[in-house]
């Protein structure tokens, strides 16, 4: 029987060791059959060719959520972001139409630089900019299989800036893509419509080719007016499944995007123009991975991808090619080992315009090896060892290991705990950027800062220390507690200079500011899940999420942070679903997100400044399935308030604005 | 330190807490098992199957046996191939016979589909009706408009469809106890 395949991209493989193949292997076919139709429709797909493994998530000595594909259909999310909102430990906050800000443990920002996020095993996180632009990863949410979230340190096996916490989006094989799928979605905040087609080549490869566009609608500003942004994006994307022998997949993936985005410009006083830009995206990107299965299971993975953004009128270019090779061992019965080895080039190109200039690291290597043993101690207590060694030309050289022990208390409960050091990722825009903006007047004088990188900015560093216990009870409960401590050394901030009478620009006061290593902080937080199936056709889950940040300055003088904590300290979570009969269902969130700690809600001058307000967000809808291949789902998103606003001001630069009350109408058609 | 809870807060917090420890009682957990996909399907095929009757012309001496049709199957059904045979249905023990499109499936109880043969089972669908085979395959029957079950994984399950006029059409009964557990298709 087949155990594990297609699993390379899992975090929960990596994390697990090649434990969960004997695991699994140790399931007696006898009595499978023996289990009842009830049971066998609840029991959860382990192993398969194309499902990732769920219920070792219970013997993983990490903080690991998983969105499943039955979730998302249950969501009223049309995005990735709108998703992670259910995972306690992630803060997701809406910009503007097509910019999230979406970290996990904190920090958060649209730069949010200590989480990586993957999809199908390619990194997409931005060199550039730090961060995740996730209007480049926006597809059509029909097509993603799973969402595994792990919330903690990731580095020891992921790399630089895995380091709060990490987001893997697996899309559903061609597999089970077969026949024609047609979705649209409209309401009065977006428009996106999609279509797919998957078949099947002979009995052994599938294939699945798709398109999709999306129309987001500009939001409103403080006056109520339509403001700068909106956004408009077509793609197109494919996928070959080929079972080669019994033993060997090989899966390319690859997809174009291009769009436009409207974004208000950070101005420069001499600079009299206009305030809005369009600024285009686009890009690409070809997988091609090979999976072996014999003895032992290996995987080697290449992908190229292209990225063209322009960002506050500063434009990057980026061409990534990279290798990476995994191979898991079982040395002894006693010790699984996973090891791998990596090797990234990217290729720069920046533009700049309007004075936000960035110096191109024209060419950056990456290099990394990385080791993980499994180490069975008892029949109820496992240590996993791991590090990642890596040197690049961001970064430098980075070690990066990890220390976690699990104990398996009953075969229902198991408890946890972790030590590891991680650094995140040095970008280009920390190292080159040069940026003059207005933030106020002084005098009757524009006031000016002339924000220049810093070569020598070092990697941040953080030690973490986590601890979870889960399981699950009677009732068709479970439970997943985890809390965490954070120790963060060499946050990037802005230390500021003697202000200056300029006239670079006109009459002026300019302030030269520049990037460094100038505070540490102690962060915090518990978070709980809880999901509960009372009925078989009723979904309840649960989150609460608690944290706190304490920052302290290491550098003399005016130094301020760049990523300030802006998270909230409660988070409250509440989603249900009831499957009614004669083909209806009706879902619901409540989400109860408190004030942004440490964040700054407007640039406007007004006193005292505020921070961005606590809010309550209600999606509810209801999806009706008209004969066998029609779907309707309608409902609204925000449902208790016309607008509330979910973050700040987005790197002291441009004010997010309010997100509204959405009401949506969805239609899907399956042939 | 001062609890940075509000009251509310720390309310919603201890009542999460105790219904927390009040479900924490000794006493069996609930059953949360898991096995690989193919091996899930296999099973609830039988299961599924013991719960059908066929028509007494496929119940006869002429058919001794159980027979289980793979059609295009590819090494995923090799799996299922393995774990479906040697098992009984109405103490008639389980053979597997692979077939062809050309190939008669006269002697067919079940017809387990592979996903590259979608259109070949709409193909074959009169000469399937006629000798009552129940059609079966990992696609959903929103694709496979022709087959009687379906039993697609969707997120983390497996789930089972049923087309009831599919099944009428093949004289095919399917007890009551399935379809409460199924997704019934029009």
């Amino acid at each position: 029987m087949r155990t594990i395949s297609g699993c390379r991209g899992s975090l929960v493989l990596l994390l697990c060791g090649v434990a969960m193949v004997a695991g699994a292997q140790q399931q007696d076919p006898d009595a499978l059959f023996r289990s009842s139709l009830e049971d066998l429709t609840e029991m959860k797909i382990s192993a398969s060719s194309f499902a990732r493994k769920t219920e070792e998530i219970e013997r993983t000595p990490a903080a690991i959520t998983v969105i499943t594909s039955e979730q998302i259909a249950r969501s009223a999310a049309t995005n990735i972001p709108d998703l992670l909102r259910m995972v306690p430990g992630v803060q997701v906050a809406q910009m503007n139409a097509a910019t999230w800000a979406v970290s996990v443990r904190g920090f958060n920002n649209q730069f949010a630089n200590k989480v990586l996020v993957m999809v199908d095993g390619r990194t997409v996180y931005s060199e550039t900019f730090s961060g995740v632009n996730w209007d480049e990863i926006d597809l059509p949410i029909r097509d993603i299989e799973r969402i595994e979230i792990v919330r903690g340190p990731g580095a020891s096996v992921w790399g630089t800036n895995a380091v709060n916490g990490v987001i893997n989006i697996l899309t559903k094989p061609a597999r089970r893509t077969i026949g024609v799928d047609v979705g649209a979605k409209v309401s009065n905040i977006m428009a996106r419509g999609s279509v797919r087609y998957g078949g099947a080549l002979g009995t052994s490869a599938e294939f699945n080719l798709g398109v999709t566009g999306v129309y987001r609608r500009a939001l409103l500003d403080d006056a109520g007016q339509r403001a700068f942004d909106g956004q408009r994006q077509m793609r197109i994307s494919g996928r070959l499944d080929w079972r080669r022998t019994a033993q060997d997949e090989v899966e390319f993936t690859g997809d174009l995007y291009r769009g436009s985005m409207r974004t208000e410009l950070a101005q420069p006083p001499a600079f009299s123009g206009k305030a809005n830009e369009d600024e285009a995206l686009h890009g690409g990107f070809l997988l091609g991975r090979w999976t072996h299965r014999g003895a032992t299971e290996s995987g080697l993975q290449a992908y190229y991808s292209r990225q063209y953004r322009q960002v506050y009128a500063a434009a990057g270019l980026v061409d990534t090619y990279d290798v990476d090779f995994q191979d898991h061992v079982k040395l002894s019965p006693s010790h699984d080992v996973v090891w791998g080895a990596k090797y990234r080039f990217t290729a720069d190109l920046c533009s700049s315009a309007n004075r936000v200039t960035m110096q191109c690291s024209y060419f950056n290597h990456l290099g990394a090896l990385f080791v993980q043993d499994e180490i069975r101690l008892s029949s109820k207590l496992t240590a996993t060892l791991g590090s990642k060694v890596q040197d690049g030309s961001l970064s430098g050289f980075q070690v990066q290991p990890s220390a976690r022990l699990l104990w398996t208390v009953t075969p229902h409960q198991t408890l946890w705990a972790a030590a590891s050091h991680s650094a995140a990722a040095t970008s280009i825009g920390q190292t080159g950027i040069d940026a003059d903006q207005i933030v106020g007047s002084a005098n009757g004088l524009p006031l000016i800062v002339l924000l220049d990188g810093n070569s020598a900015i070092k990697a941040e560093f953080v030690e973490s220390y986590e601890g979870g216990w889960r399981g699950t009870l009677p009732h068709h409960v479970s439970f997943d507690l985890a809390s965490y401590f954070n120790h963060n050394t060499r946050l990037n901030s802005l230390q500021s200079g003697t202000p200056a009478f300029s006239t670079e620009y006109g009459p002026s006061i300019v302030i030269p500011t520049t990037l460094v290593n100038g505070y540490r902080a102690n962060t915090a937080g518990v978070e709980l899940g809880l999901a509960w199936k009372p009925l078989p056709t009723v979904d309840v889950a649960a989150g609460y999420t608690w944290m706190q940040a304490h920052l302290h300055q290491t550098l003399a003088g005016p130094v301020s942070i760049e990523n300030p904590w802006s998270s909230p300290r409660n988070v409250e979570t509440l989603s249900a679903s009831w499957a009614a009969p004669r083909g209806w269902r009706v879902s619901g969130f409540l989400q109860n997100v408190g004030k942004l700690s440490g964040s700054v809600l407007t640039r406007s001058s007004a006193a005292p400044p505020r921070e961005v307000p606590d809010y309550t967000r209600l999606d509810l809808h209801v999806t009706h399935a008209l004969a066998r291949r029609f779907e309707l789902d309608g409902g609204a998103t925000n449902l208790l308030r016309s607008w509330h606003r979910e973050f700040g001001v987005n790197a002291g630069m441009v004010d997010s604005l309010d997100v509204a009350r959405a009401f949506f109408l969805k239609a899907s058609v399956v042939f | 330190m001062r609890l940075p809870l509000s009251t509310n807060r720390a309310r919603l917090l201890a009542l999460t807490l105790t219904a927390t420890l009040a479900l924490l009682r000794p006493g069996c957990a609930a059953a949360q098992s898991s096995a690989d996909e193919s091996g899930i399907r296999a099973a609830m095929l039988l299961n599924i199957a013991r719960f059908v009757d066929w028509p007494a012309s496929k119940l006869d001496e002429q058919h001794p046996q159980f027979v289980i049709c793979l059609l295009a199957s590819d090494p995923v059904d090799a799996a299922t191939e393995k774990l479906l045979s040697h098992q009984t249905v109405d103490s008639r023990p389980t053979v597997i016979r692979r077939v062809g499109a050309n190939d008669s499936v006269e002697p067919c109880h079940v017809l387990y589909a592979g996903v590259a043969s979608r259109k070949t089972v709409g193909r074959m669908r009169s000469e399937l009706e006629r000798a009552s085979v129940l059609t079966v395959s990992e696609l959903s029957n929103k694709v496979a408009a022709d087959q009687v079950l379906g039993l697609p994984a969707i997120g983390d399950h497996v789930h089972i469809e049923i087309n009831l006029q599919a099944a009428q059409r093949a004289g095919l009964h399917i007890s009551s106890r399935i379809l409460r557990l199924a997704t019934v298709t029009p």
